[in-house]
């Protein structure tokens, strides 16, 4: 769906429009905020900041749309975003404040580490490469499996197969994905 | 490392990672894209009418305004002889008024026709006060100033004011708790609170009155009362807007228990589907249960169950002109919690209540043909006995066994021993087909064959589906055959506590658990091998098909994890599988 094509639509009916946005990237606005949510929020959580992402669009959209390039760029943005703040707030901890002195604030450094930030970001690469690499639809199974937690039922609808046979698979798949990570050097 | 462990690490990805894990994101469901668009458009219109509201209120001259021209005003030619004139009246008013007054004061009394009163009593009407003095007495009347004893407080203003504007056609509601209520033309409340208080221009001590919206508590306008005058306060200094008091009644007085009773049950919330009105095309929304303690739960509103506290406000909307009455749903268990949900409705038709202009969402009074209960037809499968009282008892403390009916999956039943010669047909649910306690229950029709005369209308609740009664539940009754049903389980079966034994540890190199504890409630608290504990909810599917047979299946969950699954099954009541026999509970 181009900017232009939301404008008009916008014009035309702006309730089909803030359907069709949300039947067009529901899914991907899920996905962002499922990623940055997933630890931290529930169920609930999650739709609630899903909604907030598409109460922002729908609004930026009232305004103007037309002159947006990229509009999948845009969605991308303001989920992103908006689910940093949700995580930001659901993870909010009562002791923000706690005294201190000259000397011990020498001694605070930021608990962010560039090695380890870099270190994940190649185990998240490896592992997805890994999880590639079993093929379809074993890949599917367990992302949405282990990564989604979705249960066998759910999934077998997803990649139209039996509950039963999503079981076996993802049992199988498993082993499989564990040993190619071993082999890749990964510790499990 | 746990399974889902693993999977931990690709939290919080980078766009590359991202787009392989949108790709293998299953698909949501229709009705969870309806739940989330109906959330996305009422967060979308509360921030609209935020920003209309802020940019109404914020129009300011900046230095690049240019006011330009001459305003050429022409003065009338009498209006100087007129001042003039005026002038010397009030300047001999002035003189006349002196002079009478040092010749009152100078008169002294007649101390011979004082008499001692025998009793005084002291009654104060708000506008004057009134000395009575009894026996042969002297009578003196004294108008109250603004410099009367008595604060002045919020209970002079508390009722319902109307605004008298050339610009507004509102009402405001000023409640004795100090809070008050702008209805607007557009059916828009606004809420804050009023403070009172007394200001010393010149001299002379005027009672104000404030208003702070809510939430932020900022000053939104303010007025002066002058107690001579009670039913008016005047707005700001000029005087041109004023409140002109309509009645002495608050909210708080006029609310009471019945008029919440009228509301008690089940409610369908439902909205307009699509660029129309919801009278044209309803869509189911939600539902919500109205109990007589003045508590509400809602279900799919809010994507999520929530619950607080329900009001009457008998003056909470305004619609074609009219004020008219609002049920308002709070977020929390107070009244001045903040409100959900604001529905207004009129006298004439309790059975619907309409939302905003009434045309993009309403409150029906009962279940809608969408909205079928949690209960389904699959769950009533099965063998029945059909029971009736023995005696002139009650089927409870007597039954009898007078038949029994099966009633199959593909929606149909047959009987035995009940009706004659009736002996099957179909059967179908209807959601809103019973009233029981001052609520609408499910029941499950038996049809006569597969034609629409129905021979027994039994009805349930989602609670208790192994009973279905008929009529008011005393005289007849269907009782599950537990024996002979599929393998149907509820939770409090599953209460107890189980531990959890390790069989195959190739997914597990120790047990992750040592004991759970499920409460028959849905939640279940667990503790590890290393003693820490945790609590996590468990659902129940007892429809699974697995290898072609049904199969009891209980998630068991951590905060959104699905930790693990376990198959159950009737016949072996004290163990539950673990993931395909990598593990087993045991009670």
């Amino acid at each position: 769906m181009t900017s232009k094509e939301l404008a008009d639509m916008m014009q035309r009916s702006p309730a089909e429009c803030h359907k069709a946005l949300v039947r067009e990237y529901g899914r991907y606005v899920y996905a962002i905020v499922y990623n940055k949510l997933r630890g931290c929020g529930t169920n609930e959580d999650i739709e609630e900041c899903v909604s907030d992402v598409f109460a922002d669009i729908f609004m930026k959209c009232k305004i103007d749309i037309s002159s947006e390039n990229d509009i999948k760029y845009l969605i991308c943005t303001v989920a992103k975003r908006r689910a940093i703040d949700s995580f930001r707030s659901l993870t909010a901890k009562a002791d923000h404040i706690a005294d201190t002195d000259e000397d011990n604030m020498r001694e605070l450094v930021s608990d962010f580490s560039v090695d380890e930030h870099v270190d994940r970001s190649e185990l998240r690469r490896v592992l997805l490469d890994k999880i590639d690499e079993l093929g379809e639809p074993d890949s599917t199974i367990l992302i949405q499996k282990f990564y989604y937690n979705r249960n066998s039922n759910e999934i077998a609808r997803n990649v139209r197969m039996t509950s039963a046979a999503v079981r076996t698979r993802c049992s199988r798949a498993m082993e499989k994905l564990r040993s190619m990570l071993v082999e890749a050097g990964m510790t499990i | 490392m746990k399974d889902e462990k693993i999977f931990d690490i690709l939290e919080n990805a980078e766009n590359d990672s991202m787009d392989r894990l949108i790709d293998k994101c299953p698909e949501i469901s229709d009705e969870q894209l309806d739940r989330i668009l109906v959330m996305s458009e009422r967060k979308f219109k509360m921030k609209d009418k935020e920003t209309t509201r802020a940019k109404k209120d914020n129009i300011k001259v900046t230095e690049n305004n240019v006011v330009e021209g001459v305003d050429r005003v022409r003065r009338p030619a009498w209006l100087r002889p007129m001042s003039a004139a005026a002038s010397l009246i009030l300047v001999i008013g002035i003189i006349a008024g002196s002079t009478a007054l040092i010749k009152k004061g100078s008169k002294k009394p007649d101390s011979d026709h004082l008499v001692t009163p025998a009793a005084t009593t002291e009654t104060s009407t708000g506008t004057e006060t009134v000395t009575v003095t009894t026996g042969t007495a002297v009578v003196t009347t004294q108008p109250v100033t603004e410099n009367s004893t008595d604060p002045f407080s919020i209970s002079e203003l508390v009722g319902k004011w109307l605004v008298e504007s050339s610009k507004y056609n509102e009402t405001i509601m000023i409640e004795s708790d100090g809070t008050y209520a702008i209805h607007r033309e557009n059916g828009d409340i606004v809420r804050g609170t009023v403070v009172t208080g007394t200001e010393e221009i010149g001299g002379t001590v005027h009672n104000t009155v404030n208003f702070y919206e809510a939430p932020n508590g900022e000053f939104s306008f303010g007025g002066y009362y002058d107690r001579n005058d009670p039913d008016v306060i005047t707005i700001g200094n000029g005087g041109e807007e004023k409140l002109v008091r309509v009645s002495n009644d608050g909210n708080n007085s006029n609310t009471s228990d019945s008029d919440l009773n009228k509301f008690v049950g089940n409610w369908t919330y439902q909205i307009a589907d699509g660029n129309t009105t919801v009278q044209e095309n309803p869509k189911f929304a939600g539902t919500i249960y109205i109990s007589e303690d003045g508590t509400f739960t809602a279900s799919k509103i809010w994507g999520h169950y929530l619950g607080g506290v329900v009001t009457v406000n008998p003056s909470g909307g305004y619609v074609n002109g009219q004020t008219v009455p609002t049920l308002d749903f709070h977020n929390g268990d107070s009244a001045s919690d903040e409100i959900l949900l604001s529905l207004w409705y009129t006298e004439d038709n309790l059975n619907t209540l309409y939302d905003g202009n009434g045309g993009s969402a309403r409150l029906i009074r009962g279940f809608t043909a969408e909205n079928t209960p949690d209960v389904d037809i699959n769950a009533l499968t099965g063998e029945w006995t059909y029971q009736i009282a023995d005696g002139n008892t009650t089927v409870q403390e007597n039954p009898k066994n007078a038949g029994s009916i099966t009633i199959n999956e593909d929606g149909t039943y047959t009987a035995t021993k009940i009706w004659g010669n009736y002996t099957g047909g179909i059967v179908t649910t209807n959601p809103n087909g019973g009233y029981v306690d001052g609520r609408n229950v499910p029941t499950l029709d038996f049809h006569i064959g597969e034609s629409d005369d129905i021979i027994l209308s039994a009805w349930y609740t989602e609670n208790d589906i192994d009973t279905l009664y008929e009529g008011k539940g005393d005289s007849v009754r269907l009782v599950r055959d537990k024996a002979n049903s599929s393998s149907l389980i509820d939770e409090k079966s599953l209460a107890g506590t189980w531990e959890f034994q390790l069989i195959d540890n190739t997914h597990f190199s120790s047990a992750p658990l040592k004991y759970v504890v499920i409460n028959g409630n849905g939640a279940y608290d667990y503790t590890d091998p290393e003693g820490n504990s945790g609590t996590g909810t468990y659902r129940i599917d007892t429809n699974e098909d697995i290898n072609d047979q049904k199969t009891t299946v209980i998630y068991f969950y951590q905060n959104t994890y699905l930790a693990f699954e376990g198959h159950y099954d009737n016949s072996n009541p004290n163990v539950i599988n673990i993931d395909n026999g990598i593990a087993k509970l045991v009670r």
